[in-house]
């Protein structure tokens, strides 16, 4: 068998290749923020809107909407800023922060940086959800974060998540190396209003898991407006397996009182998943207490959203378990919007 | 077996134990979208 090197030489130089790499973290410059939201690969979200709301308006949103791809599947397109715009009696300003696949870190860390230049007038944070929330750090995290930044928000988390960050940022690390040396752009069909419901495109005019799509025309969407603000004494949580981890609850925890810190209102929302057909209750998969004493729910029990609706068809309102399509979205909008309006009036005054 | 074979090995484990370590979906996401 031929050695693995042919000389001493080429073993040294190796042994310090994979030293590098596994110490770029470590020694890598930081460039300014925007450029690594830049880097993010549009595979992860709608970055051209990202890169915009955090970096490039200057205006406050009247409501920031906080979470991850179920946020972007169940609100069309405009939707929440033509019931708004109507309220207001003035062009309102609707802006979302969700990019794909669940951990609260990602959403903590937009936090943080909308909060530096911005001050929401609410803010609208996704529940981690039953069947969707993974209590490990974001699966891209080497694409947004690199070594020492945040790093208090990462003390005190288990070794493992720990270990599992620097990982993610060994990685990542070539790929922030050549950030450096080649600036990251976005391009003209990134920035556009297309580009951002062109991600979210394959949640609209799609049937369950695949299945073909079917236009809902039976069943109107239902007038339960007022009945969608809910007090968190209100709500039944729900323990045991399926409470969520320490790595999940540690952000979910920090990004309430982040919010709570910078002084910016914040409402909590459920979002229905397909698993949930049968309950009258809008459940919750997290400690009452983290959400705080006062906390307000924006939230329908899937059986009243789909009133009416026949089991058999009740997938027509889904992409899949957790996600809403088209029909979905239309109902569930109707449904929240108002008492998201009533959420907004009650921050302005306080 | 030298030192420096020991070195090359324990530095490779550390490798395989973080890849071992990364969230699940880290690596398919990397893989499927090929996102750079």
């Amino acid at each position: 068998m031929a050695p693995a090197f042919r000389d001493r030489r080429d073993a040294v130089g190796f042994l310090a290749f994979l030293v590098a790499l596994l110490a770029l973290p470590l020694v890598l410059p930081h460039g300014p923020r925007q450029q690594v939201w830049t880097g993010v690969p549009t595979a992860m979200g709608p970055v051209g809107d990202l890169v915009q709301t955090l970096f490039e308006e200057k205006e406050d949103a009247d409501v920031l909407l906080l979470g991850t791809s179920p946020m972007r599947a169940a609100f069309l397109q405009g939707e929440a800023e033509r019931y708004f715009s109507a309220k207001l009696g003035r062009p309102a300003r609707i802006r979302t922060l969700a990019m794909w696949w669940q951990s609260l870190d990602l959403q903590y860390v937009m936090l943080d940086e909308y909060l530096e230049n911005h001050h929401p007038g609410l803010i609208v944070f996704e529940l981690p959800a039953k069947e969707s929330s993974t209590s490990r750090p974001h699966r891209q995290l080497l694409r947004w974060l690199r070594h020492g930044e945040y790093a208090d928000a990462f003390r005190g988390l288990p070794q493992r998540d720990r270990a599992a960050v620097y990982a993610e940022q060994v990685l990542g690390g070539p790929r922030q190396l050549l950030s450096l040396v080649r600036p990251n752009r976005l391009g003209p069909d990134e920035r556009s209003a297309v580009a951002t419901e062109k991600s979210s495109e394959r949640f609209r005019r799609a049937g369950y898991q695949g299945a073909p799509y079917v236009e809902n025309e039976a069943h109107p969407s239902p007038s339960i407006a007022a009945g969608a603000l809910r007090s968190v004494a209100a709500i039944a949580p729900k323990p045991g397996p399926e409470g969520k981890g320490e790595y999940l609850l540690h952000f979910f925890r920090r990004t309430v009182d982040l919010a709570k810190a910078k002084g910016a209102p914040i409402v909590f929302i459920h979002f229905p998943e397909a698993s949930e057909a049968g309950t009258n209750a809008v459940p919750l998969y997290v400690p009452p207490a983290s959400l705080g004493s006062d906390a307000q729910i924006v939230g329908v029990p899937l059986d009243d959203l789909l009133w009416g609706v026949p089991p058999e068809r009740l997938h027509d309102f889904f992409f899949d378990t957790h996600h809403l399509n088209q029909n979905g979205a239309k109902a569930y909008d109707a449904a929240v919007l108002p008492a998201i309006y009533r959420a907004y009036e009650k921050a302005q005054r306080r | 077996m030298s030192p420096l074979t020991i070195a090359i090995l324990v530095v490779g484990l550390v490798f395989l134990a973080l890849i071992l370590i990364l969230p699940a979906g880290t690596l398919q996401t990397e893989a499927v979208y090929q996102g750079f």
